[in-house]
């Protein structure tokens, strides 16, 4: 009995003396933290792309950073041109770099968020990913845009500590990946609603440089 | 200090002759030795007095003279056995008259009026007049019983006033001399390790030639006597019976010079065993029994019986052991004997060298993936205390773990520091050149986790963890060994269990060690 009471005393002494940031088990990302999928119109508009696949392109919405790519190894996604339909798995959070801090005007943090424009590009060299550069999200080399959604991808890493404050680009105590609709009014936003992850819409893209397909909250980095 | 009181007593006279093992027909040697492991209803079970008393026979016999023909052996016997024996002696005594020696010696029970044979009981006062008035010469009377004792293996019997030999100094008792293994009320002891009754254990050594102080290849009664109390009283300082003074009472009408063995006498079917290098000698037979312990100049030579037998001698801090057979005659030679070094930390636990040893070592480590983050490889360091129950080590580990799966590649640094607490165990005897040394324990530690993931982000968590660990390590020579460790660490392991949550999980590990290390 004294030697099990050692023993339990010193689990948890060992359970209260371990802190810091745990670390990240190896197979923490190995199942899709979002999966999402939808339609790709006009239909047939994919059909002299290479290989077409789905990136995401993080943004800053208060357009104090620059744009970050989605590595390609953090997402899997299949186009089919023919049928004009994709499907999306996230594994991972977004890059660090990706994640922005939204305080209130005396610097209290309010949230921790991240927020991607959801493309179709055609990956010309077949690495899997893509980059840009520039204010407005510039691809370069030689991949193209060749859609974009309307539909914006949020992760929230720090919600607001009020449930009642609610983001105008979140919803609402929402941690993790969200996909989200700006109802755009013109330029503006008469607000959010969410989004069946089974049928996210995805328009062939106006411009093959620049993936701009909303009217509102188009925010690029500086 | 007794034996210095012994000595002074002597005078000379240069009777040897009369005594010696070339003495004339008409001095014979006769001998009753008595040992009885029984005593009476209080008296615990003795484990060594029948068997000393055997060992002490076959040693008068071969090195002192005393013939079979005259050396009598009562094993449990009683007392009216004893008193038939002792009248059987003297008549034969009566009948061949001369310079005759007897020797009468007891190895179990007594108390302050009788010793205890078995159930029976031989008065102290009864036993002083018969061997008093024994016909011969030279009379001696060698008592190993005592008082009282439970630790240590004591002899038992029934606490009472001081085992003092009451030798009123009359005509009787000339030419007599009684040697008791203890004084007053203390105990003798039996000694486990020794397999033997302490007091007749060093009375055999020293009459197998390591009393011989003035070298002249024969030991004298007065040259036994005061080895055997001055080790017997040193083997015993330290007990928790306590210690154990040698007494005597003596009238030798001068002859207190008697040789009572001549160890350096070939001839006698003992091989003898010479200690020509300086140290602190422990001779075992093959059954590991100490055969004698001693320290030498250099300069001593014991008679032993024909047989194998492990030497081992320590000089400062280092302890060589050799094997080595004595024959029928012959003298084995220790500097011409190979002998094998003992590592220190065995030294330390067989209590033969200082109280500490230490050892530092460094191995190359691995230990399976916790958390899928990847095998970890790396080095770890230690440092440890040898003492004579337990080992004490303190480790340093540094290791790396790499992990790479579809999604997701970090690379993960491990910065331990732990004590362990180790229990180790010499297996099998010291060989020519190498040694075992098992040990199992528990290990307490402190990890420090460094992770980086693959988007150059950090983090850093102390994880204790503890375990029971296992160690075999080769010693090769003195000074330098290979080591095997093995453990079961469980870590209290910091672990993100969401997006950007943590919790603590108990997560087990296997990790092992191989590498080298010197001890000092």
């Amino acid at each position: 009995m004294k030697g099990q009471a050692v023993l339990f005393g010193l689990l948890i002494a060992g359970a209260g003396a371990s802190c810091g940031r745990g670390v990240v088990p190896g197979a923490t990302y190995d199942q899709p933290l979002l999966s999402f999928s939808g339609t790709i119109n006009p239909t047939g508009g994919l059909g002299q792309a290479q290989h077409p696949i789905v990136g995401l392109l993080w943004t800053d919405p208060l357009q104090r950073s620059a744009d970050v790519t989605m590595p390609a190894r953090w997402l899997q996604s299949t186009v089919d041109a023919a049928a004009d339909t994709f499907t999306v798995d996230i594994f991972r959070p977004p890059p660090p770099e990706a994640v922005v801090d939204l305080a209130d005007p005396s610097g209290k943090l309010l949230q921790r968020l991240a927020m991607a424009e959801i493309v179709i590009v055609d990956d010309s060299d077949g690495d899997g990913g893509f980059l840009v550069k520039g204010p407005r999200a510039t691809i370069s080399g030689s991949e193209r845009y060749l859609a974009g959604s309307a539909n914006v991808l949020t992760y929230v890493e720090s919600p607001f500590s009020s449930p009642q404050i609610n983001s105008p680009l979140t919803l609402p105590a929402q941690i993790g990946y969200a996909l989200v609709n700006y109802n755009c009014q013109g330029q503006l936003s008469a607000g959010t609603n969410p989004v069946n992850p089974q049928k996210v819409e995805m328009i062939l893209q106006p411009s093959q440089d620049f993936p701009d397909v909303r009217t509102c909250r188009a925010s690029h980095g500086p | 200090m007794m034996g210095r009181r012994f000595r002074a007593c002597v005078t000379l006279l240069g009777l040897l002759g009369a005594f010696g093992l070339g003495a004339p027909a008409m001095a014979a040697r006769f001998a009753i030795l008595v040992g009885n492991n029984e005593g009476q209803g209080g008296d615990a079970h003795l484990r060594f007095a029948e068997s000393d008393t055997v060992r002490l026979a076959e040693l008068l016999t071969r090195l002192g003279g005393f013939s079979s023909g005259k050396t009598v052996v009562l094993l449990a016997r009683t007392a009216g056995e004893l008193q038939s024996a002792l009248a059987e002696v003297a008549d034969r005594l009566r009948a061949t008259p001369g310079d005759h020696l007897v020797l009468v010696y007891y190895s179990g029970h007594a108390d302050a009026q009788a010793l205890h044979l078995g159930a029976s009981s031989f008065p102290l006062g009864q036993l002083r007049e018969t061997v008093s008035a024994l016909p011969a010469a030279i009379r001696v009377l060698i008592l190993d019983a005592c008082q009282a004792g439970v630790l240590t293996r004591p002899k038992g019997g029934r606490p009472g006033p001081g085992f003092e030999i009451d030798l009123a100094k009359d005509e009787a008792t000339k030419g007599l001399a009684i040697l008791a293994a203890s004084s007053g009320s203390e105990m003798a002891q039996e000694s486990d390790q020794l397999h033997a009754s302490v007091f007749t254990h060093y009375l055999e050594v020293g009459l197998s030639g390591l009393a011989d102080r003035n070298r002249d290849g024969n030991v004298s009664l007065g040259e036994v006597f005061d080895y055997t109390a001055d080790h017997t009283l040193a083997a015993t300082m330290g007990t928790t019976t306590g210690p154990q003074h040698p007494t005597f009472r003596l009238d030798l009408n001068g002859r207190d010079d008697l040789i009572l063995t001549r160890p350096g006498l070939a001839g006698t079917g003992y091989g003898h065993l010479r200690l020509d290098v300086p140290g602190w000698y422990f001779v075992r037979r093959a059954d590991g029994t100490i055969a004698a312990e001693t320290i030498s100049r250099g300069d001593d030579i014991l008679a032993l019986e024909p047989g194998p037998y492990e030497v081992t001698r320590r000089e400062h801090d280092e302890l060589d052991v050799a094997t080595l057979s004595v024959g029928d005659g012959t003298a084995a030679v220790i500097s011409q004997t190979a002998s094998h070094p003992v590592a220190f930390g065995r030294m330390v636990r067989k209590g033969q060298g200082p109280e500490a040893a230490y050892a530092l070592a460094i191995s190359t480590a691995v230990r399976t993936p916790l958390e899928d983050l990847g095998l970890s490889a790396g080095a770890v360091l230690a440092a440890r205390a040898d003492l004579r129950p337990v080992s004490f080590e303190l480790r340093l580990g540094l290791g790396r773990a790499q992990q790479t799966s579809e999604h997701l590649s970090s690379t993960t640094w491990d910065l331990s520091a732990a004590a362990a607490v180790l229990r180790a165990i010499d297996v099998g005897a010291v060989t020519r050149h190498s040694s075992l040394t098992c040990a199992f324990g528990a290990e307490v530690g402190l990890s420090y986790l460094t992770q980086t993931l693959d988007d150059g982000s950090q983090r850093g968590s102390f994880n204790p963890y503890l375990g029971p660990v296992a160690l075999a390590e080769l010693t090769i020579g003195r000074r330098f060994f290979l080591r095997l460790d093995l453990g079961v660490p469980i870590y209290a392991l910091r672990v993100q269990t969401a997006a950007t949550t943590t919790g603590t999980d108990w997560r087990p590990a296997f990790a092992s060690a191989l590498g080298a290390g010197t001890s000092f």
